[in-house]
């Protein structure tokens, strides 16, 4: 009798035809089904046991081995070392300039510096200016924690708005409880705007698990009610919100048939920091058909620290069509090396926005000085303002590399533009300013008593008397958005931005009305099928200095008009 | 006529091809379909040395007809008449030679092609052939299911997985009508996509009946409906209906979350060691071709790194399945007090380890595939 290993290897093997031996074994099956049927019995029928528990083997940290010996490569790439750091300086630099990992790290660690009471008041003012700093959205969760725990008004302002999402959030597990129980009818998030929706990912961490499973169950379409399009647009807003709890869901969109939805849990998946998502970004790389979810995938991998991707990212920027460059650019933003310096510095002189934008953060990534001087002439012609945030980002990601790594700051030879509007001469006499500020303040008595039409009644006067005085076009547009009427409000921002654009873009409560009421009107457009107003709008926006706008609205406009740009060029 | 046809076909898709890039080709095997009346017979021609090797499923090479058929169509010796009569072609598909052939036929197909071929040949010519046609033969995600473990088998190149599965296909799509179900609770504590004749083909959602702890599975391709709800949840069916194998189909329900009754009903209803629930696995069917048992454990304090159950004793964790799962597992439970773990049983060899899909942390469920 052949003994059952025996069996087993002809089976590996190939039993093939007319082997008289394993018909001996088996009876005589002169039938080469019944012969194989006879073979699969013999060997199925041993009892299971259960396996022996194998210990669970160290988690690899840090990336694979590097003969970088500088101190952000010393550091590791999951930046968990960061925690022994001390020095207020040496984590700017690291928050600047390190990985996606390393960032988020300085900026907690920056949160429990402030928090232990050590820093000295005027580390807390650097501090304080380090962290109100424009910078990219993967890190703004953990900034914004950060920025919560200093002390006076700028951890005020955090924790105001904190209070709101409470709120928000308060509200919205009581109609996600409503919506499953009670069967209504109208899924919950399709209710809010891009602002609370993008306020929610922002935050998504913070979530209780019950609004977060409600999420996963839309992304996955369990939840009856959502098209592709609502999908699409949930997924595409959660890119920065790093929630493992939403890998599973997440993981099952990479593999959908709708490359839109792949594309954004690709980029999603990237960003959060759990042992689950490498193994699907590996799979969406080798196995895909489509090369922009596999130059998506790539990066995914890089944000993590593998640079497994890069000769394809590569290849896709040189020879790749225009769809398949640009996916590449964004893919090689944080695994691109001084090898690709140049690469990416040719890039700076196409027309196309969405890629240079892409193009700028890689070469911030690297910090090699060489790309100071390209990006500075590229910030010195007409740039729009989002474009001219990005290149003052990427340089200060260069410094801080440059610092760290001991070799100084590069030279300030070519100062960096203002990118605001020559303030417009106001020749009018006295007695009209005093007019028209009288207009002024009736109007905003007359709204004060909930009068809207007469306090409009005295604000276009005010405008009348004082055209290139922006206030009044202000409170006209102020006024209107109160009544619930976005688009004669869209008419006076912009006539407020013609009469004076530095104004309205240093008033903080202005300039966050306007681009909340402009990515509205933006979101309404979009949802009526015209993407190219939509765009119009926020291509409007993004022109102007939005940096004392909420990180979440400024994160969606800058989001939604990639997005747009991408969906209209193609 | 077919076999005209599919030679037509090649001359067309080799003069749309580009041109040959080089490089020294020889072929060395081919398999064949050849249609005789109602059956279908495999042939396989390989070279081996100086020798041609002829292994057909219709007997032995001297006096297989089907193998006459394939060495004369491959000597383009073939009488411009096909062996297969006129009538017969409408079954055929266009542009191939596959048949859509019963389910019970083609898996003896299968069954023969991976004996003859071996696992180590991976996935051959015949044997994709094979599968093709199973899939061809049912519409049951069972089968789809099963074909997708064998599969996962053969790449694995795991032989006693790959016969165990095969000769328990006799058990695949039961014939019983499905049991009707009125007004029955649910607890959904797992969703998992599983591979079937592509990868990722089938949503499985895994749900709990809290009064007796059996868990059934609700199934659905990726673009058909299924109930509704997040993961996790409460399903209360007014109507579903049952089928063998523990699979369930919700027709009319309700969905509510997990409150803290039903969460200590669940506690309650965790196996008190792995022993327990590999006995009750095993019950359930841990060997089937069928089944994939799923089991609650409860689970004690993490000891050395390690996840042991409530009497101290390591589990046997499906690292070769999912170790990135494993791996969330062991870090969700040190972030708090361990309670139960909710897992799939799955075989390697004659070994059983459990794939985690969720567990539960100092009253939180977290889900991990």
């Amino acid at each position: 009798m052949t003994s059952r290993d025996a069996l087993i290897e002809r089976l590996a093997a190939g039993a093939g035809t007319g082997d008289a031996q394993l018909r001996g074994t088996l009876e005589a099956h002169d039938d080469d089904r019944a012969l194989a049927a006879a073979l699969l019995r013999q060997i199925a029928t041993e009892p299971v046991r259960l396996a022996p528990a194998d210990p669970e083997p160290a988690r690899p940290s840090g990336g694979p081995p590097t003969a970088d010996a500088s101190f952000l490569s010393r550091l590791g790439a999951g930046g968990r070392e960061i925690g022994n750091v001390d020095d207020v300086d040496t984590l700017f630099g690291v928050l600047e300039g390190g990985s996606l990992a390393q960032r988020r790290a300085a900026a907690l660690r920056i949160e429990q510096r402030i928090e232990s009471g050590e820093l000295a008041p005027e580390d807390l003012e650097r501090v304080e200016a380090a962290l109100t700093a424009p910078r990219d959205p993967d890190v703004a969760w953990e900034v914004l924690r950060a920025r919560g725990a200093l002390p006076g008004a700028a951890g005020r302002d955090v924790r105001t708005e904190r209070d709101a999402f409470d709120v928000l959030v308060a509200r919205l597990r009581d109609q996600v409880r409503a919506f499953w129980e009670e069967d209504r009818p109208h899924e919950p998030l399709s209710d809010l705007g891009a602002e609370d929706l993008s306020t929610l990912a922002l935050h998504m961490r913070e979530l209780p698990d019950a609004v977060v499973a409600h999420v996963a169950a839309v992304l996955e379409g369990s939840d009856g009610v959502s098209d592709l399009a609502a999908r699409t647009r949930l997924a595409s807003m959660l890119r920065s919100a790093a929630d493992p709890r939403l890998v599973p869901a997440l993981a099952s969109l990479a593999t959908d048939r709708s490359a839109e939805l792949a594309r954004d849990a690709l980029r999603a998946l990237g960003r959060i920091d759990d042992p689950r998502v490498r193994s699907v970004l590996v799979r969406a790389l080798e196995r895909s058909a489509d090369p922009t979810l596999r130059a998506l995938a790539a990066g995914a991998l890089g944000l993590g620290g593998d640079a497994r991707g890069l000769g394809l990212l590569r290849e896709m920027i040189d020879n790749g069509d225009r769809q398949g460059q640009r996916a590449a650019v964004e893919g090689i933003v944080e695994i691109a090396t001084m090898e690709d310096v140049e690469r990416l510095t040719r890039l700076l002189a196409k027309p196309d926005l969405g890629l240079v934008t892409h193009a700028v953060r890689a070469l911030g990534r690297i910090g090699d000085g060489r790309a100071v001087a390209p990006l500075r002439e590229r910030a010195n012609r007409s740039t729009p303002p989002a474009l001219a945030e990005e290149i003052e980002v990427a340089l200060r990601s260069i410094t801080a590399q440059m610092e760290l790594r001991g070799e100084g700051a590069p030279p300030a030879d070519a100062p960096m533009p203002k990118a605001s509007i020559v303030r417009p001469t106001d020749r009018v006499g006295v007695w009209t300013r005093l007019l028209a500020s009288l207009d002024v303040m009736l109007g905003r008595l007359w709204a004060f008593l909930g009068s809207p039409d007469r306090a409009l009644g005295r604000f276009e006067s005010a405008a009348a008397r004082r055209p290139a005085w922006a206030l009044p076009h202000a409170a006209i547009a102020f006024t209107q958005v109160r009544r619930g009427r976005p688009a004669p409000a869209l008419a006076a921002f912009r006539r407020a931005l013609s009469s004076d654009r530095t104004y309205i873009e240093t008033q903080s409560r202005v300039v966050r009305m306007l681009a909340r009421t402009f990515l509205r009107r933006a979101e309404e457009m979009e949802r009526s099928g015209r993407r190219d107003v939509a765009l119009g709008l926020l291509e409007e926006v993004v022109a102007l200095d939005l940096r004392r706008v909420e990180e979440p609205v400024r994160f969606e406009i800058a989001r939604r008009a990639e997005r747009l740009r991408a969906e209209v060029a193609t | 006529m077919t076999t005209l046809h599919l030679r037509e076909l090649a001359r067309r898709a080799l003069h749309e091809r580009r041109p040959d890039p080089g490089g020294d080709v020889e072929i060395e095997r081919v398999v064949i379909d050849v249609r005789l009346g109602e059956r279908v017979e495999l042939v396989t021609l390989s070279v081996r040395g100086d020798r041609l090797v002829v292994l057909a499923t219709d007997g032995t090479a001297s006096t297989s007809p089907a193998a006459h058929a394939a060495l004369s169509w491959l000597a383009a010796d073939l009488p411009r008449t096909s062996l297969v009569p006129e009538a017969r072609e409408r079954s055929t598909r266009s542009g191939d030679m596959t048949v859509v052939a019963p389910l019970d036929v083609a898996i003896a197909d299968l069954a023969t092609a991976i004996v003859r071929t071996g696992t180590n040949a991976g996935e051959a010519p015949a044997i994709l052939d094979a599968l093709a046609r199973i899939g061809a033969a049912s519409s049951s995600l069972e089968v789809a299911r099963w074909v997708g473990r064998l599969r996962n088998a053969l790449a694995a190149r795991d032989e006693i997985a790959v016969a165990r599965l095969l000769d328990g296909a006799g058990t695949l799509e039961a014939k019983d009508e499905p049991e009707r179900v009125v007004d029955h609770l649910w607890v959904e504590l797992g969703r998992e996509l599983l591979d079937g004749l592509t990868p990722f083909a089938i949503e499985r959602r895994h749900l709990l009946d809290p009064s007796s702890g059996e868990v059934l599975a609700e199934e659905r391709l990726r673009d058909q409906a299924a109930s509704n709800g997040p993961c996790p949840r409460v399903v209360n069916a007014g109507l579903a209906t049952r089928s063998a194998h523990g699979r369930v189909r919700i027709v009319q329900y309700a969905v509510a979350e997990l409150d803290v009754d039903m969460r200590a009903r669940i506690d309650a209803l965790a196996s008190p060691s792995l022993a327990d629930a590999f006995d009750r696995a095993e019950k359930r069917g841990l060997r089937s071709a069928a089944v994939e048992p799923v089991s609650l454990v409860r689970l004690g304090a993490l000891a050395g790194g390690k996840v042991v159950d409530g009497a101290g004793e390591a589990i046997p964790l499906a690292r070769h399945e999912d170790a990135p799962a494993v791996t969330a597992l062991a870090a969700a439970l040190a972030s708090g007090a361990p309670e139960w773990l909710f897992g799939r049983w799955c075989l390697a060899g004659d070994t059983a380890s459990i794939v985690p899909l969720s567990c539960s942390v100092s009253g939180r469920i977290v889900r991990l595939r």
